[in-house]
């Protein structure tokens, strides 16, 4: 089973000189559903920040995909981007319809319309969106913008999910629905890391636990 | 957010408008006819003379006057003055002649013979002839319409691209996540502050050609004496003047684009 994520012996110290993170060791392998959970300022959006290369690192080493994030040019961090699926939290699409938010991002990565569409209509069924393509934002639940968010990572083939708090704003059947589309997503082999307050109603067997309290990994 | 795209279009329209106001003021600096008044006197006094040429003189004829007057003993300067220099409106040119004081009189004498030569019109001391230029204020006028201009611009373009970008921060928010290089978002914006320049090039030669048309067919020929854009030849030259300098004022509106953009990016990371 190959390694899509590799951290060592991560620190980070936020701008006040605080322990963000403290010698963090965390591998996800391929196909792997990993839920980091932990209560309000553990540091599970920096964690997340820091793999998605948003956030540039300190101490400690990164893997990802088998690049080294910490020796990365800019414009490597960028073309990494592109495949990293990284929807950060209270990450809320465009004001538009679900096909027309993926036809944005898409073009502007520089796809030829054709296979914009093609890509946007095979994201879009993959999310239980295929009904809904030209729905107008105001007819669209919470639980669909999440769809739609996770359509935006799955549009350009990438090699790992990083979703933060996709649960923060859904109700109970919301947040099902969304575990569904995720235990989808895992049979089709594809990594995700998860950051959450909560557990979501999944089967234990279907995810890994990591349990983060005040920077450490107390549990993995 | 419509209200914001709005927002920022009305004031790239003021940015736009100013790059205009500036390029307007620099081609006044060169359409305005100079006038007589208050005017100072050209040459050195006591010790010179000029020589005046006919209108019609030709390259050749100018240079074999230049080389008579050299050959004269005791000249110690020649400088070609243009028409205008001496006359608002006047076509032809003279030299002025500087020679050893001791000298002046033969030296005057052997000039004077020069007004046979059929390209001279004339030879006079120059205590009567004055320098042309655009009156103080006007110039003083104008070099502040420029500055404000400039100044306007930048200002009116940072509020416009500050608008322009709050108003697509999602789209932008979207690209960075994305992995979209900065390329996609910063050569638009450039761009849209040159188009700017562009545009007010543009109307700038469109109003000097409408201001042209009516100086050349106005009925009190007031505009005419005024400025100087019945001369085709130098309002084209101020025109292409004027695509530099627009450009120039364009790129740095969209300089000031870029910078704002970039920060913005900076702040989402």
């Amino acid at each position: 089973m190959s390694v899509i994520v590799q951290v060592s012996e991560l620190n980070f110290l936020n701008e006040d000189g605080l322990k963000v993170l403290d010698d963090i060791h965390l591998r996800v392998d391929r196909g792997e559903l990993v839920f980091i959970t932990g209560p309000a300022a553990a540091g599970k959006s920096v964690l997340m920040g820091l793999l998605a290369t948003h956030v540039a690192p300190q101490r400690g080493q990164i893997l990802v995909h088998g690049r080294n994030i910490a020796r990365m040019s800019r414009k490597k961090a960028y073309d990494l981007r592109q495949r990293i699926g990284y929807l950060p939290r209270g990450f809320t699409p465009l004001s538009r319809t679900p096909m027309e938010n993926l036809m944005f991002k898409l073009r502007a990565l520089g796809y030829i319309r054709e296979a914009a569409e093609e890509k946007s209509l095979i994201a879009l069924e993959q999310v239980g969106l295929s009904s809904r393509l030209s729905s107008l934002p105001e007819s669209l639940e919470p639980a669909d913008w999440v769809r739609v968010g996770v359509a935006l990572l799955l549009c350009t083939d990438p090699v790992l999910l990083l979703l933060d708090e996709p649960f923060a704003d859904l109700d109970p059947e919301g947040t099902t629905e969304i575990c569904e589309l995720l235990s989808r997503l895992r049979k089709r082999d594809l990594t995700t890391v998860l950051a959450t307050r909560e557990l979501p109603p999944m089967h234990e067997d279907s995810y890994r636990l990591v349990r983060l309290v005040d920077g450490r990994i107390v549990s993995s | 957010m419509r209200a914001a795209r709005d927002g920022a279009a009305s004031t790239f329209v003021l940015s736009f408008a100013l790059i205009f106001v500036t390029l307007f003021a620099f081609s006044a600096f060169f359409l305005l006819a100079p006038t007589s008044d208050d005017l100072e006197p050209v040459g050195w006094g006591t010790g010179s003379f000029i020589v005046h040429l006919v209108a019609t003189a030709t390259t050749d004829e100018a240079q074999a006057v230049y080389t008579a007057v050299r050959s004269i003993d005791d000249v110690v300067q020649i400088n070609y003055v243009f028409g205008e220099e001496l006359e608002p409106q006047q076509i032809a040119g003279a030299f002025l002649v500087r020679v050893n004081g001791a000298s002046f009189d033969s030296a005057r004498e052997e000039t004077s013979r020069l007004a046979a030569v059929a390209a001279v019109d004339a030879v006079d001391e120059p205590v009567s002839v004055h320098k042309a230029s655009v009156p103080l204020t006007a110039r003083a006028v104008l070099l502040v319409l420029l500055v404000l201009g400039i100044v306007g611009t930048l200002v009116a373009s940072r509020f416009a691209f500050r608008r322009l970008l709050g108003a697509f921060s999602s789209e932008l928010r979207l690209l960075h996540l994305a992995g979209a290089p900065d390329t996609t978002v910063l050569i638009p914006v450039f761009v849209i502050g040159v188009l700017g320049g562009v545009a007010a090039i543009l109307v700038v030669v469109l109003v000097a050609s409408l201001l042209r048309i009516a100086a050349i067919a106005g009925p009190d020929g007031a505009l005419a004496a005024s400025t100087l854009l019945a001369d085709r030849g130098r309002v084209v030259a101020v025109l292409l003047l004027n695509l530099p300098v627009g450009i120039v004022i364009g790129s740095l509106a969209g300089a000031v684009g870029v910078g704002l953009a970039v920060a913005t990016r900076a702040d989402t990371d």
